[in-house]
């Protein structure tokens, strides 16, 4: 009988060789690989996420419990890419932070937390033109595209991206943005889909905005 | 008091990267906000948090012609290695490395300029933000859990640096301005900052002012109200209530232990509002701090490219409230 609240505890502490060991002794008994991922894995790092957004996590926990999070999905991703109905992905996001801004710390979280998740995540780092947006989206068929900016002087910047993917007959891709000065009202001005307060919320955006697609 | 940084640019029709590498232009573009909004006290400084760390050795990007971007570190350009021992490690020259040099004398022609009844604060790091750009963010939130010891090891590294930095501003007879936003409890636990950054800034501000800087404000954005305690446990006489932290929290703590706040109103307003709303919610923060002692209307960073009109609503709001 596999005790994933054991597991999810690993990942909530961050405990990488646990988490690890745990999963590949779950693998190797023949548990489902799907119901490791989901009551393992995304469901240890939802309540971190949880826990994240009530301030009884601050980022040193959550980034240990993200990597115990890659430890496991570093045995579980090869075994379910190898399957041909592989539908483990909740959704493919392209993030990055838009350009003349240097800062990561935000998106790096998002990304972290979403790939917890269970969604596909490319990162396309900081500095980011909106050619690099369209480009990576279309390559990768992304569901969402996801901006992030810290400085009042570089957010404008999303309205910007926004209207380029209009411009390139991309409207469908949902966009989602966020960062220290954006907020609800200034993604409604600039036409983005969505807001995210911080990582967690993110992600809650992420699952809505792929539910309606 | 408006928190001009990268924006001192605009006052000369110059970018932030070209002021930020020019004594002559940064104190040239300081004057002429000093000139145009008169503000109680000038900060020199553009990108405030990359200074000591390039001065350290890290790779600052700079922005070319008439891009307005803020000159920054990118994450992968650090120079401190995980686990490293930095007790020997050299600590820069604040007459010599990077652009310690430019910001110095930069203080230094202003405060000639200015005189000296009138506040010129040197920007400097706070520890755990230049830590971070030491060695990057993600690596040093992640040791603050898994190698308690190097982290401390980092924080002294960068408490040398910053000492030294502040030096060459004390020398030319500038104050100091200390920020350190990476330590917000948006991103770090309160708990952390008491254990971890609490005993450097107290040995910091306490250094300070056995060099004679008394007044020296200490600035962390976003919602600091869960470390008010701490905050006021560092010494620092001067504190930051961001448009994000609890006014009422703030004052009642900070009133019972004697310490000035510095109340900032959001840039996006101040950028994007009319005229009214600006001197409204000016006049909401100045009503609302109506008997508290030491209060400062600031603002959080002013956009490139605000209008001066729009900065100067706030002014017209203190003047009318009698400041």
């Amino acid at each position: 009988m596999p005790d994933y609240a054991q597991l999810n505890q690993f990942l909530y502490e961050g405990k990488s060789k646990d988490v690890q060991r745990l999963t590949q002794e779950y693998i190797d008994e023949g548990l489902p690989v799907d119901e490791i991922l989901n009551e393992g894995l995304i469901a240890g790092m939802s309540v971190v996420g949880e826990d994240f957004k009530y301030n009884i996590l601050y980022v040193p926990e959550v980034l240990i419990a993200a990597r115990a999070m890659k430890a496991g999905l570093a045995i579980i991703k090869p075994l379910l890419t190898a399957r041909a109905d592989d539908t483990s992905s909740s959704g493919t996001v392209v993030m990055g932070t838009v350009k003349g801004d240097l800062h990561d710390i935000g998106k790096n979280l998002v990304c972290m937390m979403a790939e917890g998740a269970g969604f596909t995540i490319i990162d396309i780092g900081v500095d980011q033109p909106y050619e690099n947006f369209i480009a990576t989206a279309q390559e990768h068929n992304a569901d969402i595209v996801g901006m992030s900016a810290l400085l009042t002087t570089t957010m404008p910047y999303m309205k910007k991206v926004v209207d380029e993917f209009d411009n390139a007959g991309l409207s469908d891709t949902k966009i989602a943005v966020g960062g220290a000065p954006v907020s609800e009202m200034y993604a409604d001005e600039v036409g983005a889909d969505g807001y995210g307060a911080d990582a967690p919320s993110s992600v809650e955006l992420f699952h809505k905005l792929c539910a309606s697609a | 008091m408006p928190a001009i940084y990268e924006h001192k640019g605009h006052f000369i029709n110059e970018t932030p990267s070209q002021i930020s590498r020019d004594a002559q232009l940064l104190a040239r573009a300081a004057l002429k906000e000093y000139e145009e909004i008169g503000p109680d006290a000038l900060t020199i400084g553009v990108d405030v948090y990359n200074l000591e760390a390039e001065a350290a050795g890290c790779e600052v990007t700079y922005y070319e012609g008439d891009d307005t971007s803020i000159p920054g570190i990118k994450p992968g350009n650090h120079v401190i290695k995980l686990g490293q021992d930095l007790s020997n490690h050299p600590v820069p020259n604040p007459l010599k490395d990077g652009r310690m040099p430019v910001n110095i004398e930069a203080a230094r022609i202003v405060r000639k300029e200015i005189g000296d009844d009138y506040w010129i604060r040197g920007a400097i790091s706070g520890p755990f933000s230049l830590a971070i750009s030491l060695l990057g963010a993600e690596d040093l939130f992640i040791s603050c859990l898994d190698d308690p010891e190097f982290v401390d090891g980092l924080m002294a590294y960068s408490s040398k640096i910053i000492k030294e930095f502040a030096k060459g501003y004390i020398d030319v007879g500038a104050e100091l301005i200390i920020f350190d936003s990476q330590a917000s409890p948006e991103l770090l636990s309160p708990a952390m900052y008491e254990e971890i950054v609490l005993p450097v800034m107290q040995d910091l501000i306490t250094h300070f002012k056995s060099q004679g800087v008394n007044d020296v404000p200490l600035i962390i954005g976003g919602n600091t109200t869960p470390i008010i305690d701490t905050l006021i446990e560092t010494g620092a006489n001067n504190l930051l209530c961001d448009f994000t932290g609890d006014w009422d929290e703030w004052s009642a703590a900070t009133g019972s232990a004697k310490r000035a706040i510095r109340r900032n109103i959001a840039p996006r307003l101040i950028e994007t509002g009319s005229l009214d709303e600006i001197y409204a919610v000016a006049k909401q923060d100045i009503d609302n701090a109506k008997g508290y002692p030491g209060f400062i209307m600031g603002t959080a960073v002013i956009p490139y490219g605000t209008k001066t009109e729009n900065i100067l609503a706030i002014k017209q709001a203190c003047l009318d409230a009698g400041a």
